[in-house]
């Protein structure tokens, strides 16, 4: 009689892969994956589609891949995006209290979050997502103000927005397939909901995401986002280093990267050479391990550094207790783990991907981070729904009952 | 030791917070006794921590006496203002002029300072450091700038490139380390060519013939110094020579169109050991080579052979290798090749122009009002324009057709061990 669970997807369009996350939630919140399909992507840099050609096929291929495997059909999505335009900006509202008795209701609320969220964005940008910060009454720091006292009421606001015509691209390359599109949400925030424990969050947690184009970076602390941002520099960047320090064909810069590459320069096996397959009419060539260590070691320590940079300004990174959190298909690099504790003085680990029923050997895989969390997004959303449906069906069944 | 008699009177003066250290390191050294030690700066603070008595601050009405900040015009407006000053300061036959170039006071003011010395009758040697790779574009490039126009300014321009040095540095050698060395190198020049014109030796290299061999020429030098001891001491320090690093492994003695050649060592010395020497010297230059041979005889060094070497080179064949040539020396390259290329003679012309628009330049300046200075300027910036060779391939790889990933002015697409200098061989 009620229908009391739905489909949820996450779709991700990575710079190396395309990622669909069938899940279905249920109206108590229990977030299940069902089906999970990819395929290898392309005419994507930097987390941005730069030749949208080939991937209605690649799209298709993935949703289709997931959607036998859940036994569903697709209809819509929850879309992710990411890219270097993606900014955060923080901003303020203020709101006099007006009524006799300075008590704060849920109206003076809602107008002090609207006036925090009218801000100045540049020109063709458009806002992503809006983040509650936190409430102050008269200067002091509150969760929630209804039903307080005081004379000024205060909201901070973290926007993450960009630049509206690249956002657009992958929308549009989803709907061309006649998929629609929910909503859109920002590649860090969905690894975040899929990575991070309610206690991390609490405790402050920087989540690193390091994908083939992009890496994201999200501060979580007392339960609320804080900081979030995106530079488009990622595993492609050390293949690519790759390629110009030892003069090797790209795909097999790739290949040496997944299997012999690390991070670290303290490693035994430094002084080796490393035997190149020959092939292509390639001659058979060595190259030695330091240089390929070293380029590896220069590119991930830079990106590292300048994250850190960007948000030691921000944040104190000692306080957060939680450590960092490394998820994305480049957090698989041997010896990063210890290379990003050298440069954010915090213990690091790799992050699982939690509260998932189902699958989750197959979808437990640091690269699955963003769509499952693309799903969770969504399932928050559409849970609220089930809810409010549920509630009006008992609601027309007790009036049906008793109105008979 | 020697007399002042053989030398006519010299000056080394120090320009700038690096030639101010450098020029203070030969002063405590108190090799050069009859020289007169001058040191010129527009920071205040680092002329009191100079030990180096004799000391201008210039340009305060400018700078304050709180130094340039790295501005190349501000010091050469420092120095341009205080050129009454300067003329009577620069009273000397020989004018060492030590600059470590890259910074403001430095590179701004020591062109000028040159320009006016030789004005009033002055041989001017000057003895330049160029930045480590690691300080940065704009200090290379304003380097590279300030090379040009003191290689216009000056007789000769002995170059000591830091990025040689840091070659033969350890990579552990702390910073503070790397630049006392740069400082003793710098002091070591001084200090040969010193010794080499006034020690008493067997075959002196006299004042004459270095003024000779330099005046006029706009020539380019670097410098090298090996000391030996031993039964094979001769072929030891000239294969030495020939791998030396300052000497970009024996290639500046290669394109050298002129050599001072100095060998010191201690009573021993034979004259088998000078001859064969300046023949296996010889033997690493072109046929032609005009090499000055001068040999002194000093006890303390007892058992060993110093040679120094200067191999110079006119500027116009060939601009040394600095990390990155500025759009200024591609351009001075570009005009003069074909011309150098028929006649020496007519090579000297351009050079003479050169100076012209400089001196015109640079008396607008002084005698014009800001706006105007900024018209100038604009007006360099014009005649600088080139169009670039590209040395990087076209392609960007994976990155094409991506907007380029910009933090800090640096371009994050570009691989990281290039910009960081790391060496893979």
């Amino acid at each position: 009689m009620f229908d009391l669970s739905s489909v949820v997807v996450g779709l991700e369009i990575g710079t190396s892969k395309i990622c669909a996350v069938v899940a279905d939630v249920a109206v108590d919140g229990t977030f299940r994956v069902l089906g999970l399909g990819q395929a290898e992507s392309k005419g994507v840099r930097k987390g941005e589609i730069v030749n949208p050609a080939d991937l209605p096929e690649l799209l298709r291929h993935a949703v289709k891949e997931a959607e036998e495997m859940a036994d569903v059909e697709v209809r819509s999505v929850w879309l992710g995006v990411t890219g270097g335009h993606i900014q955060e900006t923080h901003n303020k509202g203020f709101h006099p209290i007006a009524s006799d008795d300075r008590e704060i209701t849920e109206d003076d609320v809602d107008d002090v979050l609207r006036i925090a969220k009218t801000l100045n964005l540049p020109a063709h940008n458009h806002p992503i997502h809006l983040i509650r910060q936190h409430f102050g009454i008269d200067g002091q720091v509150t969760e929630n103000p209804v039903r307080m006292y005081g004379n000024r009421l205060e909201a901070d606001v973290l926007v993450l927005h960009g630049n509206f015509n690249r956002l657009q691209g992958a929308i549009r390359a989803v709907k061309s397939l006649n998929i629609e599109v929910e909503d859109v949400a920002f590649n860090g925030l969905a690894s975040q909901l899929a990575v991070l424990t309610a206690e991390q969050k609490e405790l402050g947690t920087l989540l690193l995401d390091m994908g083939a184009g992009t890496t994201e970076y999200v501060v979580t602390e007392d339960g609320i986002v804080h900081h979030a941002g995106v530079l488009a520099v990622g595993g492609d960047h050390v293949s690519q280093d790759l390629v110009t320090g030892l003069r090797i064909p790209l795909g097999l810069a790739e290949q040496l990267k997944v299997k012999h590459g690390s991070a670290s320069l303290d490693d035994p096996r430094l002084g080796d050479t490393l035997q190149l397959p020959s092939g292509n009419g390639l001659a058979p060539r060595s190259i030695n391990r330091e240089h390929f260590h070293r380029i590896m070691h220069a590119r991930l320590e830079e990106t590292l550094q300048i994250i850190e940079q960007k948000l030691a300004d921000a944040v104190v990174l000692s306080r957060l207790h939680g450590g960092v959190v490394l998820t994305g298909g480049c957090s698989q690099t041997a010896g990063l783990l210890q290379l990003a504790e050298s440069v954010f003085q915090l213990p690091v680990q790799l992050g699982q991907i939690r509260c998932v029923a189902g699958m989750n050997e197959s979808v437990n895989q640091p690269e699955f981070a963003t769509p499952v969390g693309l799903a969770k997004f969504g399932s928050f959303r559409v849970q609220r729904q089930l809810a409010s449906r549920a509630r009006f069906n008992v609601r027309r069944t007790l009036t049906q009952l008793f109105g008979r | 030791m020697n007399s002042p008699s053989i030398l006519p009177t010299v000056k080394v003066i120090g320009f700038g917070n690096a030639g101010c250290a450098m020029v203070g390191r030969v002063f405590q050294q108190g090799l050069l006794s009859g020289a007169e030690f001058l040191v010129l700066n527009t920071d205040q603070a680092a002329l009191a921590s100079c030990p180096v008595p004799s000391q201008l601050c210039i340009g305060l009405p400018v700078t304050r006496g709180l130094g340039t900040g790295g501005d190349v015009a501000l010091g050469r407006s420092a120095a341009q203002r205080d050129a009454a000053v300067i003329r009577a300061a620069a009273d000397a036959r020989l004018i060492f002029v030590v600059v470590g170039l890259g910074g403001g006071s430095g590179t701004g003011g020591a062109p000028v300072f040159a320009r006016l010395a030789r004005e009033s009758g002055a041989l001017v040697l000057a003895i330049a450091t160029t930045p480590f790779e690691f300080e940065g574009g704009l200090r290379r490039a304003n380097a590279e700038t300030g090379l040009q126009e003191l290689r216009a300014a000056a007789d000769a321009v002995i170059v000591l490139p830091n990025h040689h040095l840091a070659r033969l540095l350890d990579e552990r050698t702390p910073v503070t380390e790397a630049f006392r060395v740069v400082g003793e190198r710098a002091a070591e020049a001084v200090t040969g060519l010193w010794r080499m014109l006034a020690q008493p030796g067997i075959l002196p290299v006299d004042f004459a013939g270095l003024e000779r061999l330099v005046r006029g020429r706009h020539a380019e030098s670097a410098f090298a110094s090996v000391e030996i001891s031993g039964e094979a001491r001769v072929h030891d320090a000239v294969v030495k020579l020939a791998s030396h690093p300052c000497l970009d492994e024996g290639r500046a003695l290669a394109r050298a169109d002129a050599l001072i050649l100095n060998l010191a060592g201690g009573p021993e010395l034979s004259l088998a050991e000078i001859d064969r020497a300046s023949r296996e010297i010889g033997r690493l230059c072109r046929d032609n080579v005009e090499i000055l041979v001068g040999t002194s005889v000093d006890e303390a060094l007892a058992g060993r052979l110093r040679i120094t070497v200067i191999p110079a080179w006119r500027a116009d064949t060939e601009v040394p290798a600095l990390p990155l040539p500025g759009s200024a020396s591609s351009e001075r390259r570009d005009c003069r090749e074909p011309v150098s290329a028929r006649t020496p003679q007519r090579s000297e012309l351009p050079d003479a122009d050169h100076l012209q628009t400089l001196e015109t330049d640079l008396t607008q300046s002084t005698t014009l009002s800001l706006p105007i200075r900024a018209s100038s300027s604009r007006r360099g910036h014009k005649s600088n324009h080139q169009p670039e060779l590209n040395l990087f391939p076209a392609s960007r790889g994976r990155f094409d057709n991506t907007p380029a990933t910009i933090h800090n002015n640096e371009n994050l697409d570009e691989p990281t061990f290039r910009r960081r200098n790391l060496v893979l061989n």
